[in-house]
């Protein structure tokens, strides 16, 4: 959302974009604002619902957006108005620009110290030396798998030591009987992790980026080795009938790669049995990689203190266990990740603690922005690469001159 | 030739909208099918109880219409009244004015959304249906107000002479004599505006806060996020959304295509 940066910018000129947002309305009454599907804004509204039993006479009104791009609209908008949520959820991939606004209250962690957290989350919202935001959850790409179509092709489990060569063996043995194999969306988030565990990087810096590099020959295996996956299962043609996550949902591909969003979805889908692996790694000896996906309660600057009080319920004991029974998130509090709320050894994934050993091998995206802009430019390009329509070269040499005239727009 | 080219257009047309009709009638739960559908195997309307269930259906549809029914009646008034008075004034300052008017069509909307967030502020409706109704009060587009003026501006102007000569003032001669004879472009700018008050998501987005202030568009907007399962869902709300546009074009036709303005 380019328009970001211009609108928070506004708020600072105008000098409403802080100190006004709670004084707006009475003490008792909070505005949260939060972007996601319908089972995540549904995980939120019983939160809220549960927040509003646990202090008698609090009222919160929620908005719910489907969009992150509106999320952000909105939010710019409502911050430049001077009459921002006091409350809302954001990526860390979108952080920069609010903290550079000096927009956001410090992040108060409540009963919670940091060693309460997930330290990649806790990075991931680090700005500047200070945690601008109480992170929600540190969730992380995996590899789910259908466990009717491995039986039924005679495919045995992968170990959680699985290696690239494996997946591809597994593809064939898998389309051999006639069985999509492999399924992605081709961005760069799905991209990101096989570059790493190739041994190459995805940006030139995380902390001050100049440009994405996929120009380099680690990102050129990944990228390749990612393409010659698509002959076993979803190739762009049937990607731009049906996305895999719903082919996936309905049974009819093996494996699929995604974050901990696509559990709700898989529970519900009728006859689905499903568990989940790390990715795969380059090679035996290489480590497997991931690539968080987190997000977290900020607190806008003039909130009331029941803002701060929010957050901090969100990711206590009482709270943050409303949002782990979900399914939908990998809490990033140790304690409630650890316990029967999220580890539930009745729900599908069986594996579920694969999200949770998977967290000290994470790595991530920058957040200083203007990611969104970085990240679309380099989507767009790639889907021509997976397409066919694009070559490897002319790839990695376009992505890094789109991406550096995104990251270049920083102010 | 001419006919196939017609059943050409139409069939363009409404193709999207026959195979929305058809998604929406494919049973929830199901997995989405890997290509088009033209008619799903099993059809019902579990998706459209599905949509009550997911939405606050009837709210949303209530607050919608009540939008519409005050918004485009003051946008087809204020369009009327603001081309009619552009069709009045002498040559140099209609140029000047129509000029004005066209250059508005091209400001960037968002420019519009922070000063209009703080005018919907500071006067205390926001979070009302007012900031989704208060475009109206501007014609809803400039679009509307071109369109008005050209018409106004075909009618004879010794019409306009003899009307003054009458002594009729500036509001009788429009309702006598120049409304009656651009009624065509009238209903026109009124479907333009009910099209865009109906479907208006951006706004209800940036001005609604909390859920009783929802319309339909936004409510039909969360379900995009619905999982593939539930694509039907997303189908019936597009229907829902839909059904009433058309009504309303279908029902403007006759008087549309019946007159010629100005003649």
């Amino acid at each position: 959302m380019r328009l970001l940066p211009l609108l928070l910018g506004l708020a600072l000129v105008a000098g409403c974009g802080s100190g006004t947002a709670g004084e707006q309305r009475e003490d008792r009454t909070l505005t949260v604002q939060a972007a996601g599907g319908e089972g995540e804004l549904s995980a939120l509204r019983e939160l809220i619902s549960a927040y509003e039993q646990a202090r008698p006479g609090v009222t919160v009104s929620f908005t719910g957006v489907p969009d992150q791009g509106d999320h952000i609209a909105k939010l710019g908008t409502a911050f430049a108005g001077g009459n921002p949520p006091d409350v809302f959820l954001l990526n860390y991939r979108r952080l920069g620009p609010f903290v550079d606004r000096d927009v956001l209250a410090p992040a108060d962690l409540g009963d919670r110290s940091e060693a309460d957290f997930y330290a990649p989350s806790l990075e991931a919202f680090t700005y500047d030396g200070e945690l601008a935001c109480v992170p929600q959850n540190a969730s992380s790409t995996v590899a789910y798998l259908n466990l009717d179509l491995l039986e039924r092709a005679g495919v045995a489990l992968p170990t959680e030591e699985w290696t690239w060569a494996d997946l591809e063996e597994m593809a064939k043995s898998l389309h051999s009987k006639g069985i999509a194999a492999v399924g992605y969306d081709a961005e760069i988030r799905t991209v990101a992790p096989f570059v790493w565990t190739a041994g190459g990087e995805v940006v030139d810096d995380t902390a001050e980026p100049t440009a994405m590099t996929l120009d380099t020959p680690q990102a050129g295996r990944a990228l390749q080795y990612l393409d010659g996956l698509q002959q076993y299962g979803v190739d762009a043609t049937a990607r731009a009938a049906a996305g895999p996550a719903d082919q996936f949902a309905g049974g009819s591909l093996a494996v699929f790669f995604d974050s901990r969003r696509s559990v709700p979805v898989f529970r519900k889908s009728e006859g689905l049995s499903f568990d989940v692996r790390p990715l795969p790694r380059a090679d035996a000896g290489r480590p497997s990689v991931s690539l968080l996906a987190s997000d977290a309660y900020c607190v806008s600057k003039g909130s009331s203190s029941l803002a701060a009080d929010f957050a901090s319920y969100a990711v206590g004991d009482e709270g943050g266990t409303v949002l782990a029974r979900s399914g939908r998130t990998v809490p990033s509090v140790k304690a409630l990740a650890q316990s029967p709320a999220f580890l539930d050894p009745a729900q599908q994934p069986a594996s579920s603690s694969v999200f949770l050993d998977v967290i000290p091998t994470l790595r991530r995206l920058p957040n200083v922005g203007p990611e969104d802009e970085a990240e679309e430019a380099a989507n767009d390009l790639l889907a021509q690469y997976f397409a066919g329509k694009a070559g490897l070269d002319e790839t990695g040499a376009a992505v890094r001159t789109a991406t550096a005239a995104a990251y270049g727009q920083r102010s | 030739m001419r006919v196939a080219l017609r059943l050409l257009v139409v069939v363009v047309f409404l193709a999207p909208l026959a195979l929305v009709l058809a998604g929406s009638l494919r049973r929830v739960g199901l997995p989405p099918p890997a290509g088009l559908e033209l008619l799903p195997a099993s059809p019902g309307l579990t998706a459209y109880d599905r949509l009550g269930e997911l939405t606050p259906l009837s709210r949303l549809l209530r607050n919608s219409v009540l939008v519409v029914l005050v918004a485009v009646p003051l946008a087809t008034l204020v369009a009327s009244w603001a081309g009619f008075a552009l069709a009045q004034l002498p040559p140099r300052g209609r140029r000047w004015l129509v000029g004005i008017t066209t250059g508005l069509l091209l400001v960037p909307l968002p420019m519009l959304w922070i000063p209009r967030f703080v005018l919907y502020l500071q006067v205390g409706v926001l979070d009302t249906l007012v900031p989704l109704i208060a475009p109206a009060l501007a014609a809803t587009t400039p679009f509307t107000v071109l369109l008005a003026y050209r018409a106004f501006r075909r009618v004879p102007p010794e019409l306009w002479e003899a009307a003054r000569l009458e002594g009729a003032s500036a509001l009788v001669t429009w309702w006598r004599v120049g409304l009656p004879l651009v009624s065509a472009t009238t209903t026109a700018i009124a479907a333009v505006a009910f099209v865009f008050h109906w479907g208006n998501y951006l706004d209800a987005l940036l001005y609604a806060q909390s859920e009783a202030t929802r319309t339909l568009p936004l409510g039909i907007g969360e379900l995009a996020t619905v999982d593939g399962a539930e694509q039907s869902v997303l189908f019936a709300g597009a229907v829902v959304l839909a059904v009433p546009a058309v009504l309303a074009l279908l029902a403007v036709q006759r008087p549309l295509l019946a007159t010629r303005d100005g003649s």
